[in-house]
């Protein structure tokens, strides 16, 4: 177990720990953040975890190269047991009104829209990293049976909240933007918040689960 | 106070960013131009990361509501105070009821106006700055309009100041910006001989605060398709086609396009100064060389101004 240590610029650094998704190689990353994170090293910036990698930007004015190199390859990272999954519920609608590709999504996986909205809700899905736009989670574990190509052109505009499925990926768009993503549902849980306490309220590592709700709790959950 | 009598192109409000949100997604944002940023700050004494306002291209024009001391600094885009030029890089003593207007774009591309104490609208997520794609920060977290009104922070006491021309930014026919090997390099199919380093780029037309897009001879490479990474302020992505995009303050945290090259820390304010058409190269250096010139750059500016570090 081991990592590899490349320059990234002249104040950043990029820890490489795989070359394929794989959840061990997730737990890996997990585990090496929290444990650098605990040391607090002076003139750290900023740690960017994603899949297989993590990127850390330095000031190079307080901490140099080879003291950053050295702290990095001394860190016990050592896998414990996953003792406690964080699951974080997120309540979706799959109503028509939002669910604006559904019947290309049951075209094309040959699936009922309620055979569709239980596979979806069936599974904790694991946040492997977050990153597009701020607050947006990359999810593993959706079923194969979803899986479903993205759109040939993408849509202009969708609203933050929309719930899609990209070849075996499924989501949550944080932020209004343009996408492609097959769209079948939407939440009002806001993953990103700059005003709130908690400006996001999901992380690396954590798991989701979608729960089923109506329009009319939607419309509630919103005031 | 001060009144926004009109917007110019693009005027946002800008500090210095925030970086420790990278990790959920969210971009640093700030200043394009770190250096002129520190400079104008510098000119009206502010000295705990003020925000400022960033000018790309065309200048707003500007009604003081009350007495205080600006500084304009980064492209000169003939500054006026009621309709008077007036000189950039020193401090200007402005009156109640003055109008600050630019007009033509001489050299660079993003001006920086300081006001003392800084403008000061509510920090959200430790930051000032302005992220429009979120609506994040700055004012409304949008571009300022017409009859906007932004708060000014507490007025202090000011000696008048110049910055040595030294600092200026300067206007170049081709402009030469150093960069490290990336992470990816080795995609480029020439290694060091790659048309990367002898090519005359052109910024494209759709580049913008996320990114520079370039125009010029397409990269030779044999990338292969990447799983998402971090990515840092300064970084060239080679997308498919083979023309590089540099990627600036409003990037993405993440990306699936090799990095073969990055900006060293001291030239990105160089970048932040081309506008669409500007031509520019890039020039290989090491990771030492790229540290010490930035190790330079904050003696002169420590020496030169007796500035205490950023």
């Amino acid at each position: 177990m081991s990592f590899l240590l490349k320059e990234f610029g002249d104040s950043a650094v990029l820890l490489t720990f795989g070359d394929h998704i794989s959840k061990e190689v997730h737990l890996q990353i997990v585990s090496f953040v929290q444990e650098f994170k605990k040391l607090e090293v002076i003139g750290v910036v900023a740690v960017i975890p994603a899949y297989t990698t993590i990127t850390i930007q330095y000031d190079f004015l307080q901490i140099s190269y080879h003291e950053l190199e050295d702290l990095l390859f001394s860190i016990d990272y050592s896998l414990k047991e996953e003792t406690h999954k964080n699951i974080i519920e997120i309540p979706v609608c799959y109503h028509d009104d939002f669910a604006l590709d559904i019947k290309h999504l049951m075209e094309y996986t040959g699936l009922t829209k309620r055979e569709i909205v239980a596979l979806h809700t069936s599974g904790d899905y694991l946040v492997y990293m977050l990153g597009f736009t701020p607050g947006f989670f990359y999810l593993g574990g959706l079923d194969s049976r979803l899986f479903c190509p993205r759109k040939e052109g993408p849509r202009v505009k969708i609203d933050r909240g929309s719930v899609g499925i990209a070849g075996s990926q499924t989501g949550v768009y944080s932020v209004d933007s343009p996408g492609g993503w097959q769209l079948l549902g939407k939440t009002p849980f806001n993953l990103f918040d700059a005003t709130s306490d908690k400006v996001f309220p999901i992380k690396q590592g954590d798991y989701i689960r979608f729960r089923e709700i109506s329009l009319e709790e939607f419309n509630a959950y919103k005031k | 106070m001060i009144e926004i009598i009109k917007p110019g192109f693009y005027t946002l409000i800008q500090d210095i960013g925030r970086n420790e949100y990278q990790e959920y997604g969210m971009p640093v944002s700030g200043v394009m131009d770190r250096d002129s940023y520190r400079l104008a700050n510098y000119l009206v004494e502010n000295t705990s990361g003020e925000a400022v306002l960033e000018i790309t291209m065309t200048g707003p024009e500007i009604l003081f509501l009350e007495e205080t001391e600006i500084g304009i600094t980064g492209a000169d885009m003939s500054p006026m105070i009621n309709e008077v030029p007036l000189e950039m890089y020193t401090t200007i003593l402005v009156s109640k009821g003055d109008v600050l207007s630019f007009g033509k774009l001489k050299n660079g591309f993003r001006s920086y106006l300081s006001v003392n104490g800084g403008f000061e609208v509510d920090k959200k997520m430790n930051s000032r700055s302005t992220y429009t794609y979120a609506s994040v920060g700055g004012f409304y977290g949008r571009a300022l309009k017409i009859g906007d009104v932004i708060p000014v922070g507490a007025r202090g006491s000011v000696q008048l100041k110049k910055v040595p021309e030294i600092l200026f930014v300067k206007p170049f026919s081709t402009t030469s910006v150093r960069v490290i090997k990336g992470p990816e390099f080795e995609v480029l199919k020439l290694g060091e001989d790659s048309c990367f380093f002898s090519t005359e780029y052109r910024i494209g037309n759709n580049s913008n605060r996320m990114g520079y897009r370039l125009k010029g001879q397409s990269i030779a490479h044999d990338a292969k398709e990447m799983l998402s990474t971090g990515i840092v302020n300064g970084a060239i992505q080679l997308p498919s086609e083979g023309m590089p995009i540099v990627l600036l303050a409003d990037a993405q945290t993440t990306g699936g396009y090799p990095r073969i090259a990055n900006v060293i820390q001291s030239d990105l304010p160089l970048l932040a100064q081309l506008k669409p058409g500007d031509k520019l190269r890039f020039r290989k250096v090491t990771l030492e060389e790229g540290q010490s010139n930035y190790f330079n750059k904050e003696k002169q500016f420590n020496g030169l101004l007796g500035l205490s570090k950023k």
